[in-house]
């Protein structure tokens, strides 16, 4: 198991790694938009905090689907892990945008489709782990949570597809051709370094769960001490 | 280049945060169940 830990660590650096080189090019290789300028280099971050946070709500209703069909503790684990990294990613993307928003529409936050979706995704989310503290045992909470994980996941296709449906203020999906070569390859670099870092993010979460499960069928006693020693 | 910098400081702070209040549970739990929290806990049983 020294391998697994091995490569975990691994896991870690070359995702740390992989984002500080995504940075680098991001702010001092990529030369700045013709018509934004430099406050489009934000790009780089917003798109792919964007995308991962839309991946982890996919997980987090993959694993609620599995959950209710298998009832096996390890899908709740991920679901739970998903949920809450796909919240920091959430937040990050919509405070990201507003820091765009500011210099390019004028306003920090404007009632914008995709921008109501997506906070409406964040508060659905924060609702997932909320859910979560209402349920003292564990197959009840899993279940309740593998429900809203379900129903939650509704919206997340809404916030893709809402820059499609309706007019916004935000821009629609880029593509390899609507993207000079050199922002596009920049934007690749930084997507794969946060999906690295996601995954090792996830990992890390999960195995969290794990224990805390362990902890948890240990008694409150033990719940207690945890606590007492994270103050 | 005031607001890049905001969001790239604020992305790199709230990541690193994240990944180090996930640590720190995971050193803490260890710790309660009675295991070494330099490994890691329950992969290495």
């Amino acid at each position: 198991m020294k391998s697994l830990k091995n490569g975990i660590g691994w896991l870690g650096w070359m995702s740390l790694t992989l984002v500080a080189a995504g940075t680098v090019t991001a702010l001092w290789i990529v030369p700045p938009d013709g018509v934004m300028g430099d406050v489009q280099r934000l790009m780089y971050v917003h798109v792919p905090t964007a995308w991962l946070a839309m991946l982890a709500f996919f997980i987090v209703f993959l694993m609620s689907v599995l959950y209710l069909v298998q009832r096996k503790p390890r899908w709740d684990h991920v679901a739970v892990s998903a949920a809450e990294i796909g919240v920091v990613f959430t937040a990050l993307t919509l405070a990201l945008g507003s820091l765009w928003g500011r210099p390019t529409w004028g306003v920090w936050w404007t009632w914008d489709p995709r921008l109501t979706t997506t906070a409406i995704m964040l508060a659905m989310y924060v609702g997932y782990l909320a859910v979560r503290g209402f349920a003292e045992e564990p197959e009840r909470r899993a279940r309740w949570a593998a429900v809203v994980g379900i129903v939650g996941f509704v919206n997340v296709p809404i916030v893709y597809l809402s820059v499609v449906w309706w007019r916004t203020l935000h821009q629609p999906p880029s593509s390899p051709r609507s993207m000079a070569p050199e922002f596009m390859w920049t934007l690749l670099v930084n997507l794969l370094g946060f999906t690295v870092l996601f995954a090792y993010l996830m990992h890390r979460r999960v195995h969290l769960s794990q224990l805390e499960e362990q902890l948890e069928r240990r008694g409150p006693g033990h719940i207690a001490h945890t606590a007492a020693g994270a103050l | 280049m005031g607001f890049v910098a905001a969001g790239y400081l604020l992305t790199w702070a709230v990541l690193i945060g994240y990944g180090w209040r996930i640590m720190k549970r995971i050193r803490d739990a260890t710790r309660a169940l009675g295991g070494d929290p330099g490994t890691l806990a329950g992969e290495d049983k």
